[in-house]
């Protein structure tokens, strides 16, 4: 039987019997429910088969797996999600037969407030002006 | 992984060539370096068009080559702009290079500048955020050169992150500064050239109507001029691009180099010429979902996207940006690093009789540049020894089990330690007010703000965080104190030479 395992963000794993061909994938997400990701990227690998095909229902569409990579690479990044829960599956190949998917665990995706986003980019707009009006300021004095 | 796109045999070759060529070009730009004078500070007469090449050269770093493209695939439009926006690093230094010129014309390097200008506790501190610096950029140089070479033509991680080490330790030994700077003039152009030609290549097979649809479509956020991350990394990586440059000795000793009313000029062309890099570079990271490119590891986007799509010419174009950009920091940085630790370290202690036994047979200026060279030596040795891959399961001991670290992770850490030194900089050179204490304070709160930052908000947000801490410490250490810097302390009569 196959055992999927799938585990996100290094906080455990879960197996899943989902396939016919012996052997073993495992899957490993960079984020979680529990760490989520704030800037809407995460990385997802996988090994255990020959060629593999891996599908992503991601957030803010209808509840779709849509095809993301079918190959023979065992890792993936992925960005620029928005906000929500993301899905991901993977099946494996071994010699004729192919797994039925296994579904890891949702992926948060939860980026930063734009309070807080645009209160540091103010704040950065700050310093750098600063920086630049004394730079500017004092070289004038200097030359003068 | 994906398959390379060169044959081993024709990345050993480019390797091979390109390795000789750059040790016969320091060999031959070297002769002049044989005082330690002309070896630290390529004998202080560069000039303009060696400086404005040295300047965009030494900026066009791997992390250039390897970073716009993961900021772009990571942050979208905004972390393109993001990146591009370090050139106001070099536009920011224009003028304190020349004012550092005109006040130390004997100088030789910054933390030098910080001992004269804030004392000897401040001057460890800077020292150490300087050297944590340099090693982190080093180091991380070596790991990428390695990990590029081996992604575009399988040539072995172990043999391509030596070659291109021994290379820029061999050329930077021989020829000091001249050969540094020298070097630099050529892998700009062909840098300049081989970027614009790719990017121009790839826009062709990814017009930029299927980028924008495959973005819409697969990762809308990297159009979403409300990306609140990249939001934060604008400032960021502005502020970052001008701690490293403010702080960093690659950047002073070039301004020491210089030739007297040059400095200021040569980093402004050196801006620009670096400006349209990281746009053209960053264009790669986001065309990689248009081209349904798989992405195994966000900081190797530019040059995977690049190979796959070009096929073996666009990957010998972007093997030979990638050998140039790597060698013109590396050795930038070794030679800067080593001035560093020559000057502040070695020196006292040979002018205090410590190292009585070294070089018995020489004068003062043969012992120093002869310590000069040694350190280089170790430097490259210590680099060498931290990026072999001990655990043998990747390049590096940063990469152990990690899957998820990239060079944006690994190099941002230092952001904060960086950007702390920008207010105690340029106070410094400008105003005859401060204490001691103010830029002890404003180096290291602003590097534990920016560091806690890092953890508790992300990379992207540390060096903005370091820079304003550090400098508000340092704006009311400047309204706190009186004016009493006599500016001539920076120039003290006696010289090494």
């Amino acid at each position: 039987m196959w055992a999927v395992v799938l585990s996100v963000g290094g906080m455990g794993a879960a197996s899943n019997d989902a396939g016919e061909v012996a052997g073993e994938v495992r899957v490993v997400a960079s984020a979680s429910a529990e760490a989520p990701s704030r800037d809407g990227t995460f990385t997802i690998e996988w090994a255990g088969g020959e060629e593999f095909e891996v599908e992503l229902d991601a957030p803010g569409e209808p509840a779709v797996f849509q095809p993301w990579y079918r190959g023979r690479a065992l890792q993936s990044f992925v960005s620029g999600l928005p906000d929500g829960v993301a899905r991901v599956r993977v099946r494996a190949r071994r010699g004729m037969g192919w797994t039925e998917w296994a579904v890891a665990p949702p992926v948060v995706i939860e980026h930063h407030g734009m309070a807080k986003a645009l209160g540091l980019m103010g704040l950065g707009l700050v310093v750098f002006l600063t920086i630049a009006g004394y730079i500017a300021t004092r070289a004038r004095e200097v030359e003068a | 992984m994906t398959e390379t796109q060169l044959p081993v045999s024709w990345g050993l070759s480019l390797l091979l060539a390109f390795s000789v060529l750059w040790v016969a070009l320091g060999v031959r730009l070297g002769r002049r370096s044989q005082s330690i004078e002309g070896f630290t500070v390529a004998g202080r007469n560069v000039g303009l068009a060696l400086g404005a090449a040295t300047a965009a050269a030494t900026w066009i770093t791997s992390n250039t080559v390897m970073l716009a493209p993961q900021f772009a695939l990571q942050l979208g439009v905004w972390g393109m702009l993001a990146y591009a926006t370090a050139s106001f690093g070099l536009l920011l230094f224009a003028p304190l290079s020349d004012r550092i010129r005109k006040l130390m014309p004997r100088g030789y390097t910054s933390a030098e500048f910080v001992r004269l200008r804030h004392g000897r506790v401040a001057h460890l501190v800077f020292m150490a955020i300087s050297l944590f610096y340099g090693l982190t950029w080093l180091v991380s140089m070596a790991i990428a050169g390695g990990i590029l070479l081996e992604t575009l033509s399988g040539i072995p991680y172990v043999v391509g992150m030596t070659v291109i080490l021994a290379t820029c330790v061999i050329y930077t030994l021989v020829g000091g500064m001249f050969a540094v700077i020298g070097t630099d003039f050529i892998q700009t152009v062909i840098i300049l050239v081989g970027v614009v030609l790719v990017g121009v290549w790839v826009l062709g097979e990814a017009p930029a109507h299927e980028v924008h649809a495959a973005l819409v479509e697969r990762r809308p956020m990297l159009l979403d001029l409300a990306f609140p991350a990249a939001l934060m990394a604008l400032f960021n990586n502005l502020l970052f691009g001008i701690g490293e440059i403010f702080h960093s000795n690659v950047w002073w000793s070039r301004a020491f180099a210089f030739r007297e009313g040059v400095a200021s000029r040569a980093y402004m062309f050196g801006a620009l010429l670096w400006l349209p890099i990281p746009v053209a570079a960053g264009f790669l990271g986001l065309a990689a979902p248009a081209l349904g490119i798989n992405v195994v590891r966000p900081d190797t986007v530019g040059p995977m996207v690049a190979a796959a799509v070009l096929g073996p010419a666009g990957a010998v174009i972007i093997f030979i940006v990638v050998f140039c950009s790597l060698a013109s920091s590396i050795d930038s940085l070794l030679a800067a690093t080593g001035d560093l630790l020559t000057h502040e370290v070695i020196k006292p202690a040979l002018d205090r009789g410590l190292l009585s036994r070294f070089a018995p047979g020489q004068d003062d200026e043969g012992r120093l540049r002869r310590a000069a060279s040694l350190v280089i030596l170790g430097l490259g040795l210590a680099t060498w020894v931290v990026c072999w891959p001990w655990d043998q399961s990747g390049p590096g001991p940063w990469y152990e089990g990690d899957p998820v670290g990239s060079l944006a992770t690994i190099l941002f850490f230092a952001g904060p330690l960086v950007a702390s030194a920008i207010g105690p900089i340029m106070t410094g050179l400008y105003s005859r007010r401060g204490s001691e204490t103010g830029v002890v304070l404003a180096l290291s709160l602003g590097t534990v703000a920016g560091l806690i930052a890092y953890f508790w908000l992300g990379w992207y947000t540390a060096a903005l965080v370091g820079a304003a801490v550090s400098l508000t410490i340092t704006l009311i250490d400047q309204v706190s104190t009186e004016p009493r810097f006599d500016w001539a302390a920076l120039n003290p009569s006696e010289s090494p030479s």
